[in-house]
């Protein structure tokens, strides 16, 4: 009993940084309560500045990995950079709002404080051994993305949260019926249970079992096929938590994902089902992600399918994980962060001038401002993932971990491998979208031009410019990754 | 000379483009002369290099103290836990192969540039990207590591982009995504031999300084690669310890392959039935091929020869073509030399119906632009044929047409823009009986037909007789290329003849009529003839005295020919007794 006291109050001093979120996003919620929302630049500002704060307790804490309060909670090695990944999402999405008119609901304390406990219920997500920390910290997590994508309050954002929340709801239902089934053959609910299952429950209740659980992961990553809520839910959001959305949420689930892949055992055994499923699941999200923006008009459209695509090149260094891919993983969720960050920016000062986010408004933007622009095809080519942008040195080293599965020649590689390489060419076509309406049209002589101004242009170029400089200095960026990991 | 002649020749343009921005939109007159200045340089540096090396141009191909002017700096050393290191480096040199290339880059640009005077809408952004494309060409030509290389050849794809999208023709947007789509299909396959030559190769010589057999790069004796080769063909050698590299020369070398590895040439497993090896050398021919191009992936050249402004067309069709045909001899014809054997039959064959299909779409054309895009095609077939044979002559003479091709087709272009500048039409039959309008223009359109059909006395006789010299003495040197397909290849002269010789008859022989009356037909002013008088004495000249040309890749090709015959062939037998 004693020991487990102790136990306990050892761990609570590891989550520091959780606890000062935890009364950071408390007192937001209060502070606006009690000035009625009426000090929303204050509220806007302590919510970063308590941020920044949030970071340097990141920063400062001692690197230790292991079980935390009895188990249910463990500092894996990775654990710190996704946290820092969900923070500066976090960071970068309430900074966007102060571009939005005044008095908007994005600034809103209800917003910022569920924006907080958002990222809190991340933070949890990235550290769960436990498959309850696990599935509490992703209703945390959901239900907050559920209220989230309402915050426009008008009727599309009725529709698109719907849709959304029954989805989710729907997706988690199955897999805490693959929890159960966990639980119920091995009497555990560790995460280590899961390389147990296939022994004591036989190879088909276990992939059923392992199967649901990934479901459930699969729907918050918006992989195909349970990618249906993910247009319309980005479509309805408001734009900065769209941009939140599209990265932090997914990066916790893949590190989860990671992590379960490596505990069940399955990714030694390359020709399991489930490694075939996988791969299929990856495969079809690119296809299906980039085939169905070729057709989108609306830029938030495009945007959430061409995140699909990536969804699926996110799930490529999982065959390799236990062949150390996951530095390669880090490498492309911190460029993906700052090409979607970039991209979702733009199409937000887009949405702020004129009131929709349809493409053909940018037409001709390029002769009123070339600045802009060049910024926005850099991030488009980085999304494509050409040089000389960090978003091919990010799919450089995604392929090169798959490499080694197409080396061993297991067709189901080498096909996601050529897939995944040949879509290059369907993202170019839609992704040059923007830089094309951009920099070949002329601007219909009625409208006003698409002009930024100074801060939201010094905005672009802190997303963009960080994809230039990990082209010509990968090596920066995996030291980061090194030294956090 | 400077150690960093060719560092200064790949990146001065760059240093043009910052003072390019730095100007504001409106001082248009001084865009063009900024381009015009920096090319000039460039021009000067090229002309020095050669004329400097003179007759000392090394072989190169294979091994690297047989390069000229090398310059190679690490660039990156990425550490990927158990997948390994890998190091990319900034590495550029020239040997025979790329000399001519360099030097026919400088012409080119240096031409186009005097030709990016009629530009006169937007001219800050259209030579800001000229700038930048003159950049990545260069670099493409003088790369020795893939990663650069590849950086270049797919940088060169968005400059490329705009040029024609923005300040092209009617169709501009199709073209210009069209030309896009096309050339990255073929820089993925690229890039796919790429991840597996990396993931495959390592660099003996870090790899040396890595496991601390030496303190640094400079101090690695031979006797030291050779253990390290060693070592790694025992297997004693730990994983941890390579150095995976992107350098072509270490990939040109069989002793870098990391046993079982993909590409290692003992390697028994196999991709759909075939070699590892052979299936790589055929993505990267087939990539190379769609910006040589080959039939039958051609259609994005004469959309994008058609809409694109005059100079970049010259560009296009006098330089970037050129990079399929060096990039051809420059990698999967060193780094899988049995590929170039196994394969050689259906090369020739590639090339030869592009000679001839082409020549006979180009007679059905009824746009000047678009029947000398077809021409281009057909005259890049000769450089596929010629590669093909793997002889000396061949091989000599491919190098040849190309740089023949990338001066007459220069011409070419600018002889249609000349006309285009004028009346905005280059329909074939809405004009006829140009020449008493227009006597100068005629003549010199009628040198440039000419040299382009082969006359003696212009390169491209040079060219195509030796290609054919080639190709007829491959079933008796190494017995590739079956006699017949030199017999038939000689049908695309005939044809070459009929299609200019006919369209000379249409549009410039007998009584003026123009569709187009209102447009006032005036001659050459003297700027266009700066442009063309050049390209032409260069023709004349390289047709009467090839010597000139040829000393500059001669000895490197003869020593390529003999490296591909006895590597490929080695390496065909093990891969074949692999196989049994």
């Amino acid at each position: 009993m004693k020991e487990q006291i102790n136990d306990i109050l050892l761990s609570a001093g590891k989550l520091i940084p959780e606890l000062w979120l935890l009364v950071l996003a408390t007192f937001v919620l209060l502070f606006s309560i009690f000035t009625q929302d009426k000090k929303q630049l204050f509220n806007t500002v302590l919510s970063l500045a308590g941020l920044a704060i949030h970071l340097y307790l990141l920063y400062i804490q001692p690197k230790e990995t292991g079980k935390l309060f009895l188990g249910n909670l463990e500092m894996y090695s990775q654990t710190v950079f996704f946290k820092v990944v969900f923070t500066f999402s976090a960071i970068f999405s309430i900074s966007l709002s102060f571009f939005g008119k005044r008095n908007n609901n994005i600034k809103s304390g209800e917003y910022l404080s569920l924006l907080l406990f958002l990222l809190l219920g991340l933070h949890f997500m990235s550290m769960s051994a436990n498959f309850l920390m696990l599935y509490l910290s992703i209703e945390i997590v959901s239900f907050s993305s559920y209220m989230l994508t309402y915050f426009n309050y008008d009727k599309r954002s009725v529709e698109g949260s719907m849709k959304y929340l029954l989805f989710g709801a729907f997706s988690t239902a199955l897999m805490l019926y693959g929890i159960s089934l966990i639980y119920g053959f091995t009497n555990s609910l560790e995460f280590e249970a899961i390389g147990k299952i296939t022994q004591l429950a036989g190879t088909e209740i276990g992939l059923l079992a392992c199967g649901l659980l990934f479901i459930g992961l699969l729907f918050k990553l918006a992989a195909f096929p349970f990618q249906g809520w993910a247009p319309d839910a980005y479509e309805a959001a408001p734009t900065p938590f769209v941009a939140f959305l599209s990265i932090a949420p997914k990066a916790g689930a893949i590190f989860i994902f990671c992590v379960l892949w490596e505990k069940s055992g399955l990714s030694s055994s390359k020709e399991s089902i489930l490694n075939y499923l996988v791969a299929a699941v990856a495969m079809l999200s690119i296809l299906f992600g980039n085939l169905s923006a070729v057709w989108q008009n609306s830029s938030k459209r495009l945007l959430a399918y061409s995140s699909i695509a990536h969804t699926g090149f996110i799930l490529i260094p999982i065959f390799g994980i236990s062949n150390g891919s996951m530095p390669s993983l880090q490498f492309y969720i911190f460029i993906f962060l700052f090409m979607n960050f970039a991209a979702f920016s733009w199409v937000y000062f887009l949405e702020q001038k004129f009131g929709s986010d349809q493409i053909s408004l940018m037409k001709g933007s390029a002769k009123a401002q070339i600045f802009p622009a060049i910024l926005i095809l850099i991030t488009m080519i980085s999304l494509t993932g050409l040089p000389i942008t960090a978003g091919f040195t990010a799919k450089l080293l995604i392929f090169s971990t798959l490499w080694q599965q197409v080396q061993s020649g297991n067709s189901l590689m080498i096909a996601l491998f050529t897939v995944g390489i040949f879509n290059v060419l369907i993202a170019l076509y839609y992704y040059l979208k923007m830089p094309y309406f951009s920099f070949f049209k002329t601007p219909p002589i009625t409208s006003v031009p698409f002009l930024l101004n100074k801060k939201q242009q010094l905005f672009l170029s802190v997303m963009v410019f960080p994809l230039l400089l990990f082209f010509f200095k990968p090596d920066w960026l995996l030291a980061v990754i090194n030294y956090l990991n | 000379m400077s150690e960093n002649i060719l560092t200064i020749l790949i990146f001065s343009p760059l240093v043009a483009l910052a003072l390019v921005l730095l100007l504001p939109v409106k001082s248009k007159k001084a865009f063009p002369w900024i381009s015009l200045v920096i090319t000039g340089i460039q021009l000067l540096i090229a002309c020095s290099i050669i004329l400097q090396s003179g007759d000392t141009i090394q072989t190169g191909v294979n091994v690297e103290s047989q390069f000229q002017l090398i310059e190679k700096h690490p660039w990156l050393q990425l550490s990927m836990g158990t997948l390994g290191n890998f190091s990319i480096n900034y590495f550029v040199g020239m040997d025979g192969l790329n000399s001519s290339m360099m030097l026919l880059t400088s012409i080119i640009l240096f031409i186009a540039a005097i030709s990016a005077f009629e530009i006169k809408t937007k001219t800050k952004g259209f030579h800001a990207l000229f700038l930048l494309l003159n950049t990545s060409i260069n670099g493409c030509f003088l790369a020795l590591d893939f990663f650069l290389f590849y950086l270049f050849f797919e940088f060169m794809l968005l400059p490329m982009y705009f040029l024609i999208g923005i300040w092209g023709g009617a169709r501009r947007e199709y073209a210009s995504i069209k030309f896009f789509i096309y050339t990255l299909a073929g820089s993925v396959l690229i890039l796919i031999v790429m991840i597996g030559l990396y993931t495959s190769v390592i660099d003996p010589a870090a790899t040396a300084v890595k496991t601390g057999l030496a303190q640094n790069i400079e101090s690695v004796s031979d006797a030291q690669v050779n253990q390290i080769q060693e070592m790694l063909l025992n297997g004693t050698l730990p994983s941890e310890e390579y150095v995976r590299t992107f350098d072509m020369i270490s990939m040109m070398d069989a002793k870098n392959y990391i046993p079982n590895s993909v590409f290692f040439k003992g390697n028994i497993n196999s991709f759909f039935g075939e070699n590892a090896r052979l299936i790589a050398f055929l993505l990267l021919i087939i990539g190379l091929a769609i910006k040589l191009p080959a039939v039958p992936v051609h259609t994005w050249l004469p959309d994008a020869h058609v809409e694109a402004p005059t100079c970049i067309s010259v560009v296009l069709a006098g330089i970037l073509l050129k990079i399929g045909g060096y990039g051809i001899l420059r990698i999967p014809y060193s780094i899988f030399p049995e590929g170039a054997i196994h394969f050689a039959w259906w090369l020739g064959l590639g090339g030869l119906i592009a000679i001839v299909y082409a020549a006979f779409v180009a007679l059905g054309t009824h746009n000047l632009k678009k029947m000398i895009a077809y021409s281009s095609i057909s005259h890049m077939g000769f450089v596929l044929l010629g590669i093909a044979s793997l002889t000396a002559e061949g091989i000599n003479g491919a190098i040849y047409q190309m740089f023949s091709h990338g001066i007459i087709s220069g011409m070419l272009f600018l002889v249609a823009g000349v006309l285009y500048y004028r009346t905005k039409d280059l329909e074939i039959e809405h004009y006829k009986g140009i020449s008493s309008k227009m006597p100068i223009y005629s003549a010199l359109v009628t040198i440039a037909f000419f040299a382009s059909l082969g006359l003696p006395g212009f390169s491209g006789f040079i060219a195509e007789l030796f290609v054919f010299l080639g190709a007829f003495q491959s079933h008796e040197v190494n017995n590739l290329l079956p006699a017949w397909m030199a017999i038939t290849a000689t049908l695309g002269l005939i044809l070459g003849a009929a299609y200019y010789l006919w369209t000379l008859q249409r549009m410039f022989l007998g009584n003026f009529w123009s569709r187009n009356e209102s447009k006032i037909l005036s001659d050459v002013t003297s700027r266009e003839l700066v442009m063309l008088i050049p390209l032409a004495v260069i023709s004349l000249v390289l047709g009467i005295f090839p010597k000139l040309l040829l000393d500059l890749f001669e000895p490197s090709v003869a020593y390529f020919v003999d490296f591909i015959q006895e590597t490929g062939k080695q390496n065909l037998e093990i891969i074949f007794q692999a196989n049994n």
